[in-house]
């Protein structure tokens, strides 16, 4: 039996613990004492896994409605943020400007966003399902957009000390500092920014489905099960979202974690 | 509905699209299909625990209502001033419409009581509702498929003295913002006829994503505005709420289409 390392006891059973421990002060319905809520508003544990089991198919394409917005409108948005800072390190009287503006328009609330880009794509398509998608994609996008370029640009600028110079004595082109300095450079970076963005980009499909013209999505269902007060049905939901946020962290972690690994020397 | 988007776009004024007879449109009410819409409701226990304030509440209330249906005009001029979200003439509009929701049944007969619990039209929404409404939680499909009117309505406070409240202060939630929907209630507040049952009201607007019927559950706030498929819908989900006083006798539910 392989040994069980500290760092994974502290990292992966206590927080295990704790997990198991709150799921039966909710199944045992403490925390509903301690929230002062009832068990109509907040479902036993039990309860909402008997629904989801229920729903299963339902709940799965719904899930993959979320996703297929989620995963395309990630790399989209990190691609494109990426090639932004690249531009911004290799003009940078251009650069500076163009990355406060962006820093800006990344504080604008999603929600604002959404109803905007919901005028926008009016006329992308008569089918409700395309447009609505567009609508989604584009918001998700924009998201992780912003939060790639901030950080790729430090990771494409932020060099070892006389890494520069030394290229230069090289006589080395811009485009061979990009690819053999810069690029590499940047890679740690590339990953906080995805710690950033994954989470965000959720929530970002989680609220464009509110404003979608087609009811369809984890966070769409979740809005319209509360509306109708059916708490089990939309805390089903709930958990597939958490899910789906938990499950984006952990595969990028992991990669994490091997890519940074085969780096180090 | 009849009274908002309908207006919206048959009508010329000022953010409507003046469609005018261009359109056609198909009445729920003729089709046989119609649901009840706006009505009172509140806990079972709240109206158990406190009587008398429910009692006070409706009657004033419908009062209100039988005075915005009176003289529509002039209600549309007291929920506009109430802080409207369209405009005056749109105000004016609906406040028309919807007294034709308050005084005609889903069969077309003059109704004279406002608030009147129509016990037939009642059941052909619970009938409806527990055909077409979908729920994914077992649990509520089945109390759905069980629910009678006495889980729903209870006709009882809308006779008999109201006396002493048992708490005076009292709100009530909105379905949506304030616009002549909801005139009665406006009206009542304007003209002093909760005060004059002892009663301090606060109306909520809604709006968005608002749950009337689970603010009302919560205790959040003592009265809610609702549809009566919302209400059937929360109580198959477990709430416990009843229709006090049935304010639209008929729905407001239309299609439209052009010719």
């Amino acid at each position: 039996m392989k040994k069980l390392r500290p760092s994974s006891v502290s990292s992966v059973l206590w927080p295990l613990l704790f997990g198991v421990l709150l799921l039966a002060l909710w199944q045992g319905q403490v925390l509903h004492r301690l929230l002062r809520t009832t068990t109509l508003i907040l479902p036993l544990p039990t309860r909402i896994l008997s629904v989801l089991a229920d729903n299963l198919p339902a709940v799965a394409a719904d899930a993959w409605a979320t996703l297929s917005v989620i995963l395309p409108g990630l790399a989209l948005g990190s691609a494109i943020g990426y090639l932004l800072a690249v531009l911004a390190t290799e003009s940078p009287r251009f650069g500076a400007t163009g990355l406060t503006v962006l820093a800006a328009v990344s504080a604008v609330p999603t929600v604002a966003l959404a109803a905007v880009i919901l005028q926008w794509t009016r006329d992308v398509s008569t089918d409700v399902s395309v447009r609505s998608y567009v609508m989604k994609l584009i918001l998700v996008t924009v998201v992780g957009v912003a939060s790639m370029t901030l950080n790729a640009y430090r990771g494409l600028t932020e060099l070892k000390p006389f890494a520069l110079d030394l290229m230069r004595s090289y006589a080395a082109d811009k485009r061979t500092v990009l690819l053999r300095l810069r690029a590499p450079n940047s890679l740690p970076y590339i990953f906080t920014s995805l710690r950033v963005s994954v989470p965000s980009c959720v929530i970002a499909a989680l609220v464009s489905e509110y404003f979608a013209e087609k009811i369809t999505g984890v966070g769409r269902r979740i809005r319209e099960c509360i509306l109708q007060a059916q708490y089990s049905t939309a805390w089903a939901y709930i958990v597939v979202s958490c899910l789906i946020g938990i499950v984006l962290f952990a595969v990028l972690t992991a990669s994490e974690k091997l890519i940074m690994r085969k780096r180090t020397r | 509905m009849t009274y908002n988007e309908l207006g919206l776009v048959k009508n010329d004024y000022e953010g409507a699209y003046g469609y005018g007879d261009s359109i056609g449109i198909i009445d729920m009410n003729d089709q046989g299909v119609a649901m009840l819409e706006d009505m009172i409701f509140c806990t079972r226990e709240f109206a158990a625990e406190n009587p008398n304030t429910v009692r006070a509440f409706v009657s004033a209330s419908l009062k209100g209502w039988a005075t915005a249906c009176a003289n529509p005009a002039e209600a549309a001029e007291i929920v506009f001033a109430a802080g409207s979200s369209v405009s005056a003439a749109h105000q004016a509009y609906m406040a028309e419409e919807v007294k034709k929701l308050c005084e005609t049944d889903t069969k077309g007969n003059k109704v004279t009581d406002y608030g009147h619990i129509d016990d037939e039209a009642m059941q052909q929404t619970l009938d409806l509702a527990k055909q077409y409404i979908k729920l994914s939680d077992s649990a509520a499909a089945d109390r759905l498929k069980g629910l009678t009117l006495d889980d729903i309505r209870d006709a009882s406070f809308l006779t008999g003295e109201p006396g002493e409240p048992e708490k005076k202060e009292v709100s009530i939630q909105l379905k949506w913002l304030p616009q002549a929907q909801f005139m009665g209630f406006y009206v009542a507040a304007a003209k002093g006829y909760y005060e004059e049952v002892g009663l301090t009201v606060t109306i909520i607007p809604g709006g968005g994503d608002i749950g009337e019927t689970t603010a009302v559950n919560n205790g959040t706030v003592d009265f809610g505005v609702t549809w009566v498929a919302n209400l059937i819908s929360a109580n198959a989900g477990g709430m416990e709420l009843i229709n006090v006083a049935q304010i639209y006798q008929r729905s407001g539910l239309v299609l439209v289409y052009k010719k």
